[in-house]
């Protein structure tokens, strides 16, 4: 395009550029006075400046149509109408409507958008444009018919404005309204609006609702402070002076003094009912202005806030609650007189209580996030009882020794125990940890003294045992197998007097492991190592008391020595001990399989004796001697017990 | 035959063990407490073999503890040592390697055996 060209439209002057053909015909005073405009609209890109030749083929397609349209000029010049990127639809609808207004037939096409252009009616309207990629857009479209000097048209101009952000508002708008008009109807809202003094003169529905009062009742009568609690009114009134620096009247003025200054004013408010009862309700209110913004009253748009008052109470109540709960349970972990801990599945602290702080010198603050295992003298020790737990989901007893930043330290048993979530989730270790210093300490006293009174018994065990052997050094031959005997005696009951300890469970002792360490001792003692002689052991697991411990062991010693002194004159041969449980009772078996109770000499007098202390121990344990078949060669003597832990009724001294 | 060093506080068990250690035919040393035994164990004196109490007047340990320094002293002693208490895994760790022990009261038997045992293995 070379040159520019001006046309007289068919009403307002609508400056335009056409082809170049049409320009010399144009006045040029004309278009030097409206060039600048002119351009300003065809080169901007906000509008679409389209022109056609008189069938309507585009001729011109400028910056503003390319960018709305998404079309390049060469794209549609000399291709296509404008009709052909507008709704058909909405051009079959302009065509009917066109052609009923002005009584002609028009073609739902190009001409229903030109039409009235053409016969020189000023043509503004709505179109929606289909852009290249299908989408749409609603346009304003002012369309003129360019003519030549003869009045003859020659073209079309249809400049469009996109009138999508105008539509949007329009219906945000639209949407405003309805919501005005549905708060203004709505039962939900009381909306009173005052004139300037604060007379009631509009009572919606809401507020009739709200406050059992008709419109008649109020209107023109009262103001809203007449229906507010007086003393709230009072109170804000005072508050408003304090906070605005000016003496407010306690009355309507102190409902709408904020608002009257333009200050956006939402507030609670008790207002009265007709029948004196009372609510809490949220007011807004807005200063109604005239055209030159002079007030002309108040709108006072209040909502009923009683539910929401109880359900804030309610909430109060339950943080209240909440808040006790959390003390109670805080203080019960607080006031547990041992350290209690929380740590999460890898052993980082997550929570402990005062006593926890005590036993490591740190602050709750300090350990929270620490790992568990800082805080004791052996953290691989204290690790793994955290894996432990975790395996095992529970460990009882399990010592660790704290130690404070200044080195104190502090045994502890550990109880322990995963916990988790209500999803069941593992959360991680719950520890309690007991101080057991002191039982420590007690333990270690009484290990003392335990082994301080067995050194002294065993010492005077020993004097006498000595005073034997000195007696046996200066005695005959003959005699002195009976100063051995009671030699083994006493180191017999030594000997049970450490065995019961070590084979004690608590309150028990295990029969099978007290005859395994009395075969033990009694082969050192008798036998000696190279003895050919052996004493073995057979036995069920059964427990006995230890009251009964040491006869029980007397009687066995008694039996074996009898076997190892006259069951095996060539020096060989098995001995054995063994308990079996016959139900309610146990059977003690001394067996062995030497030369037989026959081929002994019973009239030695050592060996009645030995009798006699078998027969005095079968009854301290309150049993019988049950007679058995002998062989022809071996013996085997059999004691059927009452389960002994049922207490001795034997009340027969000690022998031996 | 041997040198035995016998180390124990009372009086009357200690004079019966040299008695009867005598009776087999060994020559005996002997000393109530560890500083006396400690003093023979200094001196020039042969010495074969210590037999000790492990609970020593005051000391509970003190058998353990003159039995090691005995060892350091003469590094082919051998050690017998004796005590009417239960042995614990504590005073087990304390007794030099190879030794013997005998549990009080004991026999004459039983203190033969155990010192035939000290005399002929290590």
């Amino acid at each position: 395009m070379t040159d520019s060209t001006l046309t007289k439209t068919n009403s307002e002057a609508v400056p335009i550029f056409i082809s170049e053909s049409i320009a010399s015909k144009l006045a040029e005073d004309t278009l030097l006075k409206a060039g600048a405009l002119q351009s300003a609209i065809f080169n901007s890109a906000n509008f679409s400046s389209i022109a056609t030749d008189a069938r309507g083929v585009i001729q011109i397609f400028n910056v503003g149509a390319e960018r709305m349209l998404g079309y390049a000029a060469a794209d549609v010049m000399n291709k296509i109408t404008p009709a052909d990127i507008s709704d058909p639809q909405e051009l079959i609808a302009r065509a009917k409507a066109l052609s009923v207004e002005l009584g002609t037939a028009i073609t739902p096409g190009f001409e229903a958008l030109v039409f009235k252009a053409s016969r020189g009616i000023e043509d503004i309207y709505e179109l929606t444009y289909i852009r290249k990629d299908g989408t749409r857009f609603p346009a304003v479209v002012s369309v003129t018919a360019l003519r030549d000097a003869q009045n003859a048209i020659i073209g079309y101009l249809l400049i469009g404005t996109d009138n999508t952000a105008r539509k949007l508002a329009e219906e945000a708008l639209l949407n405003a309204g309805a919501l005005q008009r549905a708060i203004f109807n709505s039962a939900n809202f009381s909306s009173i609006a005052t004139d300037a003094k604060g007379v009631i003169q509009i009572f919606n529905v809401g507020a009739e609702r709200m406050l059992g009062y008709t419109a008649a009742d109020v209107m023109n009568k009262i103001t809203p402070a007449d229906i507010s609690d007086p003393q709230e009114v009072i109170a804000r009134a005072k508050e408003l002076s304090a906070e605005l620096a000016t003496p407010i009247t306690p009355g309507f003025e102190a409902l709408v003094f904020k608002a009257s200054r333009g200050i956006e004013d939402i507030y609670e408010l008790t207002y009265i009912r007709k029948d004196g009862s009372r609510f809490p309700a949220m007011v807004s209110v807005t200063a109604l202005r005239d055209a030159q913004d002079v007030i002309i009253g108040y709108l006072l748009i209040g909502t009923d806030n009683t539910a929401r008052k109880l359900v804030e109470a309610e909430q109060k109540k339950l943080d209240q609650r909440l808040r006790d709960q959390q003390f109670y349970t805080r203080s019960l972990i607080e006031s547990n007189i041992d350290a209690l801990m929380t740590t999460d599945p890898s052993g980082i602290i997550t929570d402990v209580n005062k006593q926890m702080e005590a036993l490591t010198g740190c602050t709750r603050d300090e350990m929270i996030g620490a790992p568990f295992k800082d805080y004791f003298t052996d953290p691989e020790r204290a690790e793994a009882g955290i894996k432990r737990v975790l395996m095992e989901k529970k460990v009882t007893d399990y010592e660790l020794t704290a130690r404070t930043r200044d080195g104190k330290e502090t045994v502890v048993s550990y109880n322990a125990t995963t916990f988790y979530d209500r999803g069941r989730t593992l959360q991680g270790v719950f520890a309690s940890a007991r101080d057991v210093t002191e039982r420590k300490q007690r333990e270690r006293d009484a290990l003392s003294l335990t082994n301080e009174i067995s050194h002294r018994i065993k010492n005077n065990l020993q004097v006498i045992v000595g005073l034997i052997s000195y007696e046996a050094k200066w005695t005959a031959a003959p005699c002195v197998q009976g100063y051995k005997t009671m030699q083994a005696r006493i180191g017999a009951i030594a000997q049970l007097y450490d065995l019961i300890s070590h084979t004690s469970r608590g309150q028990t002792v295990a029969v099978d492991a007290y005859l395994r360490e009395i075969a033990k001792t009694m082969s050192a003692s008798l036998l000696g190592n190279m003895s050919e002689i052996k004493i073995e052991v057979e036995g069920e697991s059964v427990e006995i008391d230890p009251d009964r411990a040491v006869p029980f062991g007397l009687l066995v010693n008694e039996l074996t020595t009898n076997a190892i002194k006259h069951a095996f004159p060539h020096g060989s041969g098995r001995i054995k001990l063994c308990v079996e449980r016959a139900g309610n009772q146990i059977d003690l078996v001394i067996s062995d399989d030497g030369v037989g109770m026959k081929n002994r000499d019973l009239a030695k007098s050592p060996e009645k004796r030995g009798s006699d202390y078998v027969a005095i121990f079968v009854r301290q344990l309150g049993g019988a001697i049950v007679p058995s078949k002998q062989g022809p060669t071996g013996t085997t003597v059999r004691i059927r017990l009452p389960l002994l832990l049922v207490p001795s009724g034997g009340t027969e001294p000690l022998a031996a | 035959m041997a040198v035995i060093l016998i180390v124990e506080d009372d009086v009357f068990i200690r004079e019966v063990a040299e008695m009867l250690i005598r009776d087999w035919g060994h020559q005996t040393l002997c000393a109530s407490d560890v500083n006396e035994a400690l003093a023979i164990l200094r001196s020039p004196q042969h010495i074969d073999a210590l037999f000790t109490d492990i609970y020593l007047k005051t000391l509970v340990h003190g058998g353990c503890d003159l039995a090691l320094q005995a060892i350091a002293l003469r590094p082919r002693l051998r050690v017998l040592y004796t005590t009417g208490n239960t042995l614990t895994d504590k005073m087990k760790a304390l007794l030099v390697e190879g030794t013997h022990f005998l549990r009080k009261p004991y026999t004459q038997n039983e203190l033969q055996e155990s010192v035939k045992d000290m005399l002929t293995e290590k």
